[in-house]
């Protein structure tokens, strides 16, 4: 066997190993998918109603493995069949809300959080506002800290606008972090009315933060008057 | 009969935010006892005592101020006045409507008391922190089976800008208010301003304004009030206010002028001086930190442990052993941005929240850590 041989031997080997690699990562990873959107509930009927549900979503495009951590955290806390089921289709039907609030943004993470912030009755309108304050950056910690606040029982309309501010001042997400941290010291340690304490982290933030956008007041309302009705809670 | 009237009034005003907390609504209360040198119209300048008790309640669409004055300024004269003022908005960051109600009861010694309601419905632009809004109210003021109607048009606006607030509004009144105040109808505008500056735990105020009227009385007239307040403890805060007052027609409260000084008590602490359980040693403490776009580092800071466990979503709810160094326990994994749910283990007890998380109960039993990763 002569040397031109033995190289396009070589050749084909490497071909061939680099495919099978290409092979193996394609499958890890879908079997790393499948994995995340596995559910195994207390008895068979509930993981059979739940994998439907996740089926369902899954096929909507929707981040499906939501909807399998919130039923795996029912699972945790020992919540009956019937109860895990309706928590899934209930994190079934905010993704979808969820998903078409915070249009432009299409990252699965992004979806996730809102759904979080929807899960403490953020009004879809609030998360509308944010996704368009930023239409290119990703805003999960935005609405991470948007549900941290309604948490604490900050009144909905007062932690919207200010997480909306903070993200139209271009706050980091080590600030936003802090910020509901924060709050909840005041409120659980110090007794301290939520409302109160937001007023006064944020103020207490404001100093370190870019101006506003000049424009930002008058689009607030503009834009509550064009979002789409058609967002509505099943 | 004026003071059970008053009473009564008061008594309604404590049963409405006694319902309010009921239904798991935000409550916050003060008292404040103090002196002041007064005048008012008809009554001799002397020195008086004042008292006063004032419920806020916040709540998602609403809030509601009520607040009870009383002041005694000659052993056998008394003054009093209690007030409920509610609005209501849209349930929105920029709620576009707002309806508003006062109600209000002023009474005093030799004088015939007056009870006055009110509504106003308003449009508004903005938001919380700068906006404006239009409206117009009506209502009726009694004085001793006098009844007067009162009619209303108001636009106001505000505007925040760092630890400064200003706020601005016009208004145009009309009303008939018996005839011990005026002989006929009596229509006037007032024009105000005012700027407040809040920093840690001291408050100033400054306001003023002219009213421009336009029958039954001096053309124009001006009102002026200053106010300070500094928190000296979690509770308490020493007050001082100066100010002259305009007649009020529709509330049937006089002109005044004083200088006060004043305790406020709240059952609250204030925000920038409560004092905080020592959690920093004996209570494990939660930290993360996005070391690149995959890593995140997560510590849990506490002293005199043996063993320290985390379990949470990005662990896949199973609990994971921290390697340490002192008193910080770490772990480094692969975390998305946005929030997280978690629960340590100390020592093998029980699965507690980390003290310096938001928690999120996932059952009666179970409570969960709230945690933003950036």
């Amino acid at each position: 066997m002569g040397d031109s041989a033995t190289r396009r031997l070589g050749d084909s080997a490497y071909q061939a190993v680099c495919f099978g690699v290409a092979a193996l990562i394609v499958a890890v990873h879908s079997a790393t998918a499948q994995d995340s959107l596995r559910f195994t509930g207390p008895d068979a009927e509930t993981s059979r109603q739940v994998a439907q549900v996740v089926q369902a979503a899954a096929a909507a495009g929707l981040p499906a493995s939501q909807i399998v951590a919130k039923a795996n955290l029912a699972v945790l806390v020992r919540a009956p069949g019937p109860k895990i089921v309706e928590t899934a289709r209930a994190v079934a039907a905010r993704l979808e809300i969820a998903r078409s609030s915070i249009k432009p943004h299409e990252l699965a993470n992004d979806i996730v959080n809102a759904e979080e912030a929807l899960s403490y009755d953020a009004p879809p309108e609030i998360l509308h506002q944010i996704s368009l304050a930023s239409p290119k950056a990703p805003i999960a910690v935005p609405l991470s800290v948007l549900a941290q606040l309604l948490a604490i029982r900050v009144p909905a309309p007062r932690a919207g606008q200010i997480v909306l501010d903070l993200v139209r001042r271009q706050a980091t997400g080590t600030q936003m972090q802090a910020l509901g941290n924060d709050v909840d010291a005041d409120v659980r340690l110090l007794g301290v009315r939520a409302l109160a304490a937001v007023n006064f982290r944020y103020g207490k933030l404001i100093p370190t933060l870019a101006p506003l956008p000049p424009s930002s007041s008058a689009t607030d309302a503009g834009l509550i008057q064009s979002t789409s009705p058609g967002t509505k809670k099943p | 009969m004026r003071r059970a009237r008053l009473f009564l009034f008061a008594t309604c005003q404590i049963g409405s935010l006694m319902l309010c907390a009921s239904v798991g609504a935000q409550v916050e209360s003060s008292l404040e006892v103090g002196a002041s040198r007064l005048s008012q119209a008809n009554v001799p300048t002397g020195n008086s005592f004042s008292g006063g008790a004032t419920l806020d309640w916040f709540g998602e669409r609403g809030q509601l101020r009520a607040m009870l004055l009383t002041s005694r300024q000659t052993e056998s004269r008394w003054t009093g006045q209690a007030a409920v003022f509610a609005s209501f908005t849209a349930n929105s960051p920029s709620p576009w409507w707002q309806i508003d109600v006062a109600a209000s009861d002023y009474a005093q010694t030799s004088a015939l008391p007056t009870t006055s309601a009110e509504g106003a419905a308003r449009v508004r632009r903005g938001s919380a922190l700068r906006g404006a809004a239009l409206g117009i109210g009506g209502g009726a003021s009694i004085t001793g089976g006098h009844v007067g109607a009162v009619q209303r048009a108001l636009g106001d606006g505000w505007w925040t800008l760092g630890r400064e607030r200003f706020v601005a509004s016009l208004g145009w009144t009309r009303t008939d208010p018996p005839k011990v105040f005026s002989p006929s109808s009596i229509s006037y505008t007032d024009l105000s301003a005012g700027w407040r500056h809040e920093v840690a735990a001291i408050s100033v105020g400054v306001s003023g304004g002219a009213r421009f009227q336009s029958s039954s009385g001096p053309d124009t007239d001006d009102w002026e009030l200053i106010d300070a307040s500094v928190w000296f403890a979690p509770n308490a805060a020493f007050v001082v206010t100066a100010g002259r007052t305009l007649t009020d027609f529709v509330r049937g409260t006089p002109r005044t002028t004083w200088f006060g000084a004043s305790i406020r008590l709240s059952p609250s602490s204030h925000v920038s001086l409560g004092r905080r359980p020592a959690t920093g040693r004996s209570t494990p403490r939660l930290a993360v930190t996005r070391i690149n776009a995959e890593r995140v580092d997560v510590e849990i800071t506490v002293p005199s442990a043996t063993s320290v466990e985390v379990m949470a979503d990005f662990t896949g709810w199973q609990p994971v052993l921290l390697e340490h160094a002192g008193d910080v326990w770490r772990t480094g994994r692969a975390i998305t941005p946005g929030l997280h749910r978690v629960s340590i283990r100390v020592n093998g007890g029980a699965w507690t929240v980390p003290s310096n998380l938001p928690r999120a109960d996932a059952s009666a039993e179970t409570s969960f850590g709230l945690v933003t990763v950036p």
